[in-house]
């Protein structure tokens, strides 16, 4: 009877297999704490030195990753107002609480989907870039030659990509969340005939200035993620082109991941202080 | 490394700048350089729904917002704080009040019966704060007084009219309560035996069977006239009605139209004036007769005194002496002769 040995190997290869992952998982989380460590010391190094920041590169990648990012960023952000005032709309049409649409739409993309496409987008756009950049010159080996000349690749690399996000972020959520409540007034204007000072008066109503400061504070918070995801995924990207390539996916999977479940956090204290 | 479009990125950031400024500002950020009164009353029921941010408005208008709630276990008191912008309020010349200004323009209103209430903002179970006046339609005030270490000024609360109708629901149902069913209802039971006695009498049934009669008779008659005085009918009769009316119409057209041609004014004077005539006539006549009878006197005097004496045709009248009796004679004759004229 050998169905009965099978069967014990083979549930004893996929705990294995399951195991293997948890490992994977846990080492891969505690090189990213032990990378972010790292990063913070040259963050508070760059802060307590700041001509050590390299400002040619950190201006391009404000350029690549912000001013690029813009049309797309006003267009998802329109068609996410545009979808939630429609869906707001058919809902609250029916109870007769067409006005607050204003108040759904503005909250809704000023606390929570404004910062969140615009992460998606820069996620998407930046984060797999940086993961793709710095995982061909680690095939290049351009990396130890950096270390072997004594650079810190990571304040030479990662820093002006951190600078650059955590500046560009927020002002491209600033775009989105004003295209959002827009899209929003579109719908409220032609499904829901509101005229376009009440749904100004409502929405200006609704959100107040700490919601706003916040929801730009999440956008920070996603920079954050979406560069040390992407750096160092790059950093550990395998010595080959399949490797750089896996790199990249695995950047926007993780970003996303963990953009979530950040968000969660920051919503849930939030809600702690009222907001 | 390629170069960054600095025109670009500059613009990008000077324009992203701007608007996270203007939105600070638009979202409510300048309400931070705005003058507020602070401003707190006090409940001392749920204010369920009512929480910090929510509006405060003045007749409907907002006018601040709920800064802070604190709870005062120990007094059952809820301090409900406000921040009432100076702004809105103007004076009576139109100028913008200032901090002072509008504390004493309160404290003046609150003597008028100004007080704080809590009202639904919608169907989401939402309050606000609405000041407005007790009223004697409205007049739930709580009447607590100002709690001491809190600064501020303070408007009394009112009732919210769901308080005060929940009070008059309560109040009513307390009445129900207070009402004697027991008693009430014995004499219903009792009013209900006597409506069966009177039921149950015979001459009931006979009346009504005698009205039964009478309605069937009267559905009858009512019958044979509705067979009788047919539309068609009633027609002809209403046409012959209005004919008549129109004849009678006309006759009296008529008969005006004579009158109005027969100069009753004048042919009146004129019968009158012939009226006169006659009763002259008559007078005349009166006195002719009145002479003629005399001068008939005179004759058959004449002829008595020729029958009495013949002779005296030929010799003519004797002289003869006058009596007394012959006085009474004449008299008597004069007055006869007088009342003839009359």
């Amino acid at each position: 009877m050998p169905m009965p040995f099978d069967l014990d190997q083979r549930i004893e290869d996929r705990i294995e297999e399951v195991g293997s992952f948890a490992k994977h998982i846990i080492d891969d989380l505690i090189r990213m704490v032990i990378f972010t460590g790292e990063l913070s010391r040259i963050v508070w190094e760059s802060i307590t030195h700041p001509r050590r920041v390299r400002r040619r590169e950190t201006l391009y990648y404000m350029d690549m990753c912000g001013t690029d990012a813009v049309p797309i960023v006003v267009m998802i952000c329109l068609l996410m107002g545009i979808i939630l005032g429609f869906q707001g709309a058919m809902q609250l049409q029916k109870y007769g609480g067409d006005i607050f649409i204003a108040d759904f739409v503005s909250l809704v993309i000023i606390k929570e989907m404004g910062p969140l496409m615009v992460a998606m987008i820069c996620t998407g756009r930046a984060g797999s870039a940086f993961a793709a950049e710095i995982g061909t010159m680690k095939v290049g080996e351009e990396i130890d030659a950096l270390r072997t000349m004594g650079l810190n690749p990571v304040r030479f690399l990662v820093m002006p990509k951190l600078m650059a996000m955590l500046l560009v972020m927020p002002l491209l959520t600033v775009f989105g969340d004003i295209v959002g409540i827009f899209g929003g007034m579109i719908i409220a204007v032609i499904k829901l005939n509101l005229p376009i000072v009440v749904y100004y008066n409502r929405a200006m109503g609704a959100i107040t200035p700490l919601a706003f400061m916040l929801g730009l504070f999440k956008s920070f918070v996603f920079a954050f993620i979406i560069t040390v995801i992407g750096c160092r995924r790059g950093f550990s990207a395998g010595n080959d082109a399949m490797g750089v390539g896996r790199a990249a996916t695995s950047t926007v999977v993780s970003s996303i991941f963990w953009i979530v479940i950040a968000d969660f956090v920051l919503t849930f204290f939030y809600s702690m202080i009222g907001e | 490394m390629i170069e960054a479009n600095k025109f670009k990125l500059g613009l990008f950031v000077i324009v992203a700048f701007l608007l996270m400024i203007a939105s600070l500002f638009v979202f409510g950020l300048s309400e931070m350089f705005k003058k507020k009164l602070p401003a707190f009353s006090v409940f001392k029921t749920s204010i369920q729904g009512l929480s910090v941010g929510s509006p405060v408005k003045y007749r409907g208008v907002p006018v601040g917002k709920v800064s802070r709630i604190v709870v005062r276990g120990e007094e059952e008191l809820i301090i409900v704080h406000m921040e009432l912008e100076v702004s809105v309020f103007n004076s009576k010349d139109d100028v913008q009040m200032n901090i002072e200004a509008l504390h004493k323009m309160l404290e003046a209103q609150m003597k008028r019966g100004l007080t704080c209430g809590l009202e639904y903002v919608g169907i989401t179970g939402m309050k606000y704060v609405e000041l407005d006046y007790v009223t004697e339609d409205n007049n739930h005030f709580e009447n607590l007084p100002r709690p001491p270490g809190v600064e501020g000024c303070y408007i009394p609360s009112r009732q919210s009219m769901f308080q005060s109708i929940v009070k008059l629901i309560n109040q009513s149902l307390n009445n129900i309560a207070s009402i004697n069913m027991p008693e009430i209802s014995k004499e219903i039971s009792s009013v209900l035996k006597h409506s069966n006695d009177i039921l149950s009498n015979p001459n009931i049934n006979r009346t009504i069977e005698h009205l039964e009669r009478v309605s069937n008779r009267l559905d009858q008659s009512l019958e044979s006239v509705n067979k009788t005085l047919t539309p068609k009918k009633i027609d002809e009769l209403l046409n012959l009605v209005s004919s008549d009316l129109r004849n009678f119409n006309a006759l009296i057209n008529q008969v005006k139209t004579e009158i109005e041609q027969a100069k009753l004014a004048k042919t009146s004077e004129a019968f009158r004036n012939s009226l006169g005539s006659v009763s002259e006539t008559k007078l005349a006549i009166i006195n002719t007769l009145s002479r003629l009878d005399q001068t008939l006197d005179s004759i058959t005097e004449l002829a008595n005194s020729i029958d009495d004496d013949p002779s005296s045709l030929l010799r003519g009248k004797q002289q003869r002496r006058i009596t007394d009796g012959d006085d009474q004679i004449k008299s008597s004759y004069l007055k006869s002769a007088e009342n003839a004229v009359k």
